[in-house]
Order: structure tokens, then sequence, then C-alpha cells
């Protein structure tokens, strides 16, 4: 169900490559400083998860094509044009919509579960 | 008699299932649709090989291993669609 308030293009974004705030925090981390090359640990010591979920969400986004990682470090350096202005609107959504964002990201496996249960129905609730 | 019945009444739900499942991703394509409709198709050919093995062959071959194997990958694909993460 989209997200009322938020760009169509942003919630497509989330739905395809944001599973959780965490993963949310680390891209726009680095995207808010693209020239960094940042370390887990310093990447753990603004997020405060834990370092191996740092490390992982950090992968994720190196094979997503939004980092880029050398000699240890990360740096943001998306593949695409593209992908480089989804980020920017998404940031840009995050500091507008901060309550929206964060529910389009629960709302993503809320939605397939449903789905799943609404496929049952013999006959559909008219809405 | 009436375990031909139940036999039947098992494959037909199963049936029922996978075609339900498999028209709502039709309609809004879903991964964990796809992987629970095709379980249920596994579920259903298997329970379809139970109406054969036990009422209408019950003297001829045993299709028992083969209703396993159904089932089993069956369950490994619905495993599969809770679990995985999209690429």
């Amino acid at each position: 169900m989209p997200e009322a308030g938020l760009p169509l293009e942003v919630q497509k974004f989330i739905a395809k490559h944001i599973e959780s705030v965490e993963k949310l925090e680390v891209l726009l981390l680095l995207n808010n400083a693209p020239e960094k090359h940042w370390s887990v640990e310093q990447v753990y010591q603004e997020i405060q998860s834990s370092h191996s979920s740092v490390t992982q969400k950090l992968q994720d986004l190196v094979s997503q094509g939004f980092l880029e990682h050398e000699d240890g470090n990360y740096r943001f350096r998306p593949k695409s044009m593209e992908l480089a202005q989804a980020v920017g609107a998404l940031n840009a959504s995050y500091q507008m919509r901060r309550i929206k964002v964060i529910e389009a990201i629960f709302s993503k496996r809320t939605d397939e579960l449903r789905e799943f249960s609404d496929a049952f129905r013999i006959r559909k609730e008219s809405e | 008699m009436i375990p031909k019945l139940v036999y039947m009444l098992c494959a037909l739900m199963s049936v029922a299932c996978a075609v339900l499942l498999f028209r709502s991703y039709f309609r809004n394509p879903t991964r964990l649709l796809l992987w629970s409709g095709l379980c249920f198709s596994m579920l259903a050919i298997s329970n379809i090989l139970l109406f054969v093995d036990l009422a209408l062959i019950p003297e001829g071959a045993d299709l028992s291993l083969f209703r396993s194997l159904f089932t089993t990958t069956g369950l490994l694909m619905l495993v599969y669609g809770l679990i995985s993460k999209p690429s």
C-alpha cells in the first residue's frame, strides 16, 4: 500500500532496496559525505548498532551498486546517475517526512504477508 | 469409500489453494505468492498421486517415494520463498 505523501519514485526505491532503518541510515550517512572513505568502525560509531550488522549493510549496499569498497573502506559511489538521483530524493524525503519513510520501510514485509492472506479470500471485500 | 473421499478432497483443496495463490500472483506479483503457489502445486501433485496410489491402484505400484519427493520439493519452495531476500 503506497504511503501517502512520499513520491512514487521514493516508494519504489524503498520497496526495492531498503529493508531496514539501519540500512537507510548507513546509506544516507555515506551519501552525505561522498568524498570521505569510511571504515566499518567509523560507520559503527555513527550508527551504533553492531559491527557485524553494519558490515553486512555496507556489503549489501556495495553489491547493490551504491557504495565502493576499497582497501577495507567504503565510499558513496553509485554506479549510475539514476541511483544517485534516487538516493538524493530519498534523502530529501527522509529530511521532510521521516516517519513516512520509516512506515514505508516496515510496510513492505507486512504487505507481502497481507497479499498472501488476501489470496485466500474468495470474494474480495469492497473498499 | 470414506478414505477415497478424503484423499480426493485433499487433492481438490491443494489445487484450489494453488489456483487462488497464482490468481493473486498474476494480479500483484510478489515473491511470497509465487513460491507459495508453487508449493501448493507440488502438494496438489502429491495429493493426486496419493489418490491414485491408495484409491485407484491400491494393488499396483507403490508411489510413496514419488509422493514424498513432490511434498519435499513443495515445502522447500515455500521455505525458500519465506527466507530468501530479493536480489
